[in-house]
């Protein structure tokens, strides 16, 4: 038996025990492993927040001993997430300790580049490392600001966008790597004014979920989503979830199988059945609170084949929309009265012209979209597409009101909660409004039970256009408005020809390859990337590759070896979220509320825990570094003052997005991150606030409950929301006059095609690339895992991560094949199998065969697979699924430039 | 006084929170799993799902690995938590055989940290001095945290609040509570261990 004196730990393999030789002189063959601590240990909790979801706001406590950090658990006094963390937040140790992160500036010695080529990276000195880029961002400032590029993406969610780096250096070249998957803002902005939306949980009776995750995945969160979630499911809120995956959702409610990217005859078949066979929905709502009463020339146009509403409001002399006023018998401007005594329905005559209100332009416009007319194309049975319609009304207490602090409230407890798994098709934005109707149709915008707006601005400071309608203000308001066209573009990725776009930045690479085509009349000179990957989580295809080669100089702000840093030239080591600081703001509980969060706001800082693993340095002290050393200073520091971005929000009128006078930073002088941290902190909170975050990351902010819901601002009529979108269409016909006017059309695009897509009611037409093929008979999805969404904070490197899933849950890294047809086709589990995209390229993986999927869906979970053999090799495991996807012009939406999300494919063994 | 907890499987969302917070938190090596979460697909299309089932140490009223162990190594203790002497253990793995949850893991000798090329990192080479060559581990409710009053980690941690822990002996607690108002199972009922983990839901 062995007689240790001292516990120890051996490493070895293949039987051979093996040392770690320690300063202390270790004794070769047992003690291969001394215990740090001798004597007594330092152990401090130190407070943070975790950075790595689409919500950062769960603080954190760290445990620190001698300087090490040991343990992360969740801090009991935030009220955001009251203590819980979760897979992401903790596994962040790993995030830390991870050897194969960039440890020190690197700059590489192999000029050629390429996804399998060795880059040849040597370790060079912050000075040399700052000397060299600076040096090429002020040659490039100096000729030509656009001739920057600049990437942010979510892999830095906890700053993402914090730093005002382009505005200083004045380039107009945002890429931004999210969005061209998820272009599911269309709907919230039209509907509650901003560019977020949650369910309101704390009333909700039912809830149809279309493309979107509730509570997992995705939303798997920590500050109280997931919580709140299981509270739903205790209480027996009915969720029904519509999804080519059986996600939680449909695994805990009802699953209605659905054909990906065929939501838009769903959606479009429930208006039928909700307005032409149960008959019953909200008419106060849509009287007084939509433009359903503006009369309209009721014709249509057929372009390409497709049925399309071009028809703008019947206007009277001053501009404003018309409605028919029932009591008085004859039309009036829309602000007239309440409008609880306007047509919805009818055919009236206004000055020799015949008209209709919208609704009864939709509900003609409806008839041929029955439930048997959408069976075949969504594959689920109409008798099931009508007993969703009918429970949809039967739920919804249309008619009821609820008083909470004195304040009365429509009550409407059903909704449809959608998402971009809805949402990323050329029909997405189609799908948007038909669904985003039904929730007109419930009346349940903005009130209890139903789909409540959340961001950075509420309906206290928004408000109507002149039209009446809802106009949102901010970020993403041009989804609404409508951009004008730039010309010649300022901005290489094409969006200044697409007024209404989500994320354009897919199509950059169109124009580094091809300027002339494309229009722009100067160069491209340097391209800074920071916590972006803009091959792996777009299109990973050798015309990207090749216009990455293409750009002569490529910075990245890195924490890993990924596929963008294949092709950068100098790479600046990012400090880990455990080594940085950071400021964010939390607006309003998204996805989901109750009671507990709906009102709930705040503030979270955090600061360095440990000292740096390695040689790496906070990002924004990077940029502010760079400022300094091409000139940019007082840009930068004019920016932080006036808040010129929207990440950091205003909370209410006291805590603003920018800084008080008092607090501004001086132009002329060069401060650290933490210092413009630490007076954002004194600006919003005063001089001594910044200690509390000593003890706690978040700082909390409540709105009262009424002021919660956005209604208590604008009741009644005070805004309308479209069921006819009408300024979408005056967006489309602004579109193609200023492009005539510039004498170009929007570039490799069939303008026939992009107009029609300017149609004031939901569109739909044949084969539209939701349909299988013989040759392709598939359609292939993808949905985020929890264990790592949007590549944040490497944890498709984390070697936590990798082991749980490997260990408990191998499946998030293989290709699920629906098992009716794997039995077909002769595929067995654990087979290795392709899936070839009709768009694009091939992806290949493990096979696993699944009950849990569309009999003609195939799924590749997550964002694995970004291999090249000069990353982590964690990172070497599992699918790549956007290998399978394109940026062609002919593909994408032309409203949002979304990307097709799912491919038509083929699958089969190799 | 015998703590316990309920786990609530129709809240239970199968993130692996509970794994991860054990691990990091105990700082167990790579292979050693004290806390996890058996994934199973059940069910033929459309009536299919994933049933989740978080394992750990059930601390039994009756643990065979207590009857078993001939070194008294693996006691009972008056709290009812199950736990392993270091100093006692002879890595016989009587304990390893006889728990019917798989609940038991041998420190071996042939076990790499996270990064077999690239040596420990300064996180690993303070966690792994906690272990013994050649020994049993397991989990052991956090009995550090316990004895302050806190929850273990992986109850604290769960995201959708489905761990419950707490006093089975105290009728008002909140896991008896639970367990007088639900219907609840325990694993492996015929081996007569009488776990002191709950599923309800």
């Amino acid at each position: 038996m062995i007689s240790m004196s001292r516990r120890t730990f051996l490493k070895g393999s293949s039987g051979v025990l093996a040392t770690i030789a320690l300063a202390t002189g270790v004794d070769m063959s047992v003690k291969a492993f001394d215990s740090v601590s001798a004597g007594s240990d330092t152990v401090e909790w130190k407070p943070s927040f975790c950075g790595f979801c689409h919500f950062p706001v769960c603080a954190t406590q760290v445990k620190v001993v001698n300087g090490v950090a040991m343990e992360v658990k969740g801090d009991k006094n935030s009220e955001s997430n009251q203590g819980r963390l979760c897979t992401r937040g903790a596994s962040v140790l790993g995030n830390l300790y991870n050897p194969y992160r960039v440890k020190s500036p690197m700059k590489r010695t192999n000029l050629e580049k390429g996804i399998d080529i060795d880059p040849g990276w040597v370790e060079i000195t912050w000075e040399e490392a700052l000397d060299i880029v600076s040096k090429k961002i002020k040659a490039a400032v100096d000729e030509d600001p656009r001739s920057i590029l600049y990437s942010i993406g979510f892999g830095v969610e906890e700053s993402f966008m914090a730093a005002p780096i382009f505005i200083a250096l004045g380039t107009p070249n945002v890429l931004e790597t999210p969005g061209p998957t998820c272009p599911e803002h269309f709907n919230q902005l039209h509907l509650n004014g901003m560019m977020l939306d949650r369910v309101d949980l704390e009333h909700a009776k039912y809830v149809l979920i279309v493309g979107r995750s509730l509570g997992t995945n995705f939303a798997l969160s920590c500050a109280s989503h997931t919580s709140h979630y299981a509270d739903a499911l205790d209480k027996g809120i009915k969720f029904v979830t519509v999804d080519p995956q059986c996600s939680h959702t449909a695994q805990r409610g009802e699953w209605v199988p659905i054909l990906s990217g065929t939501d838009t005859a769903l959606g479009l078949s429930l208006l039928y059945t909700i307005i032409h066979e149960v008959g019953i929905f909200d008419e106060k709502f849509l009287k007084v609170r939509s433009n359903a009463p503006y009369l309209l020339d009721p014709s249509f146009k057929l372009i390409k084949g497709r049925k399309v509403y071009k028809e703008t409001y019947l206007r009277n002399e001053e501009g404003k929309p018309l409605v028919w006023d029932k009591e008085l018998d004859k039309a009036v401007p829309f602000d007239t009265s309440k409008g609880e005594t306007y047509a919805i329905l009818g055919t009236y005559e206004v000055d020799g012209k015949v008209v209709q209100p919208a609704f009864q332009i939709l509900k003609d416009y409806l008839k041929e979209f029955t439930p048997e007319w959408a069976e075949p194309i969504t594959t689920i049975p109409a008798a099931k597409i009508r007993e969703i319609a009918n429970d949809l009304i039967f739920h919804s207490h249309i008619g009821s009101t609820i008083n909470i602090e004195g304040f009365d409230f429509p009550y409407r407890t059903s909704s449809v909660v959608m998402g971009r798994g809805m949402s990323s098709h050329m029909l997405g934005v189609e799908a948007q409004k038909a669904f985003g109707t039904i929730n007109v149709l419930l009346g349940n915008l903005d009130v209890p039970g139903g789909i409540q707006g959340c961001y950075n601005i509420s309906w206290d400071k928004s408000g109507p256009d002149e039209d009446g309608i809802m106009e949102p203000k901010g970020n993403m308001a041009n989804q609404v408005t409508g951009d004008d066209i730039v010309y010649p573009p300022e901005t290489i990725a094409m969006g200044d020809f697409y007024p209404m776009k989500h994320c354009a930045t897919p199509m950059a690479w169109h124009s580094v390859l091809e300027p002339e085509k494309y229009h722009i009349n100067y160069p491209i000179n340097v391209y800074l990337i920071h916590g972006g990957d803009p091959v792996g989580s777009h299109v990973n295809s050798p015309s990207v590759h090749e216009a990455l080669k293409k750009i002569p100089f490529i910075i990245s702000v890195a924490y890993h070896y990924d596929l963008p840093t294949q092709f950068a030239d100098i790479l600046l080591a990012e400090s880990s979220s455990l080594e940085k600081d950071s400021i964010y703001r939390m607006c309003r509980n998204e996805k989901e509320c109750t009671y507990d969060t709906v009102g709930l706001m705040g503030t979270l800082v955090k600061k360095p825990i440990v000292k740096s693993v390695y040689n790496t340095r906070v990002a924004e002290d990077i940029y502010i570094d760079i400022c300094e050393r091409v000139g940019k200073l007082s840009e930068f520091n004019t920016a932080w003052n006036h808040a010129l971005l929207y990440t950091i929000p205003a909370i209410k009128d006291e805590i603003p997005s920018g800084l008080k006078p008092e607090y501004f930073l001086n132009t002329d002088k060069k401060y650290t991150w933490r210092e413009c941290i630490e007076r954002k902190v004194a600006s919003d909170y005063g001089p001594n606030a910044i200690k509390e975050f000593d003890k706690c990351a978040f700082k909390a902010d409540r709105l009262s409950l009424k002021e919660s819901y956005n209604y208590y601002f604008l009741p009644d009529n005070k805004v309308r929301l479209p069921i006819y979108y009408e300024r979408m269409v005056r967006n489309g016909e602004r579109m193609m006059r200023q492009l005539k006017e510039f004498n170009v059309t929007v570039p490799n695009q069939d303008m026939e095609h992009v107009y029609s897509f300017y149609t004031g009611l939901p569109m739909w037409y044949d084969n539209a690339g939701y349909e299988t093929t013989n040759e392709y008979p598939f359609k292939v999805i993808n949905w985020k895992i929890h264990y790592g969404v949007n590549s944040t904070g490497g944890l498709y490197e984390n070697a936590y991560i990798n082991e749980i899933i490997d260990y408990s849950n191998p499946y998030a890294k293989c290709i699920w094949v629906p098992a009716a047809a794997a039995a077909e086709i002769g595929i067995n589990e654990g087979d290795i199998v392709c899936v070839e995209s009709r768009l694009s390229g091939k992806t290949q993986g493990k096979a696993h065969v699944s009950e849990l999927m569309h009999p003609k869906c195939i799924g590749i979970p997550g964002n694995f697979g970004r291999r090249t053999p000069y990353m982590n090799p964690l990172k070497n495991t599992g699918v790549h699924f956007n290998t399978l996807l394109s940026n062609n012009e002919a593909t994408i939406n032309p409203i949002s430039m979304a990307m097709e999300g799912s491919p038509q494919a083929k699958i089969y063994k190799i | 006084m015998r703590y316990g907890m309920v786990i609530n499987l129709k809240r239970c969302i199968g993130c692996d929170a509970c794994a991860i917070a054990c691990k990091q938190a105990n700082g167990t090596p790579p292979g050693t799993f004290w806390s996890h979460v058996i994934h199973k697909e059940v069910g033929k299309f459309p009536n299919a799902k994933v049933e989740y089932t978080p394992l750990l140490c059930m601390h039994c009223e009756n643990a065979p690995c207590v009857t078993n162990c001939p070194t008294g190594a693996s006691i009972k203790e008056e709290n009812g938590i199950v736990r392993v002497l270091a100093d006692k253990c002879i890595g016989c793995k009587q304990c390893i055989v006889a728990c019917p949850y798989q609940a038991r893991w041998f420190m071996d000798y042939k076990a790499k940290g996270y990064f077999p090329s690239e040596g420990f990192t300064d996180k690993e080479k303070a966690d792994y001095g906690k272990f013994e060559l050649g020994k049993v581990t397991k989990c052991d409710f956090c009995w550090e945290r316990v004895q302050v009053g806190e929850d273990p980690i992986c109850v604290q941690i769960c995201p959708a609040t489905a761990r419950i822990f707490g006093d089975l002996d105290d009728p008002q607690s909140e896991v008896s509570q639970l367990l007088h108002h639900n219907e609840s199972k325990q694993l492996v009922p015929e081996a007569g261990t009488n776990p002191a983990v709950y599923y309800i839901g």
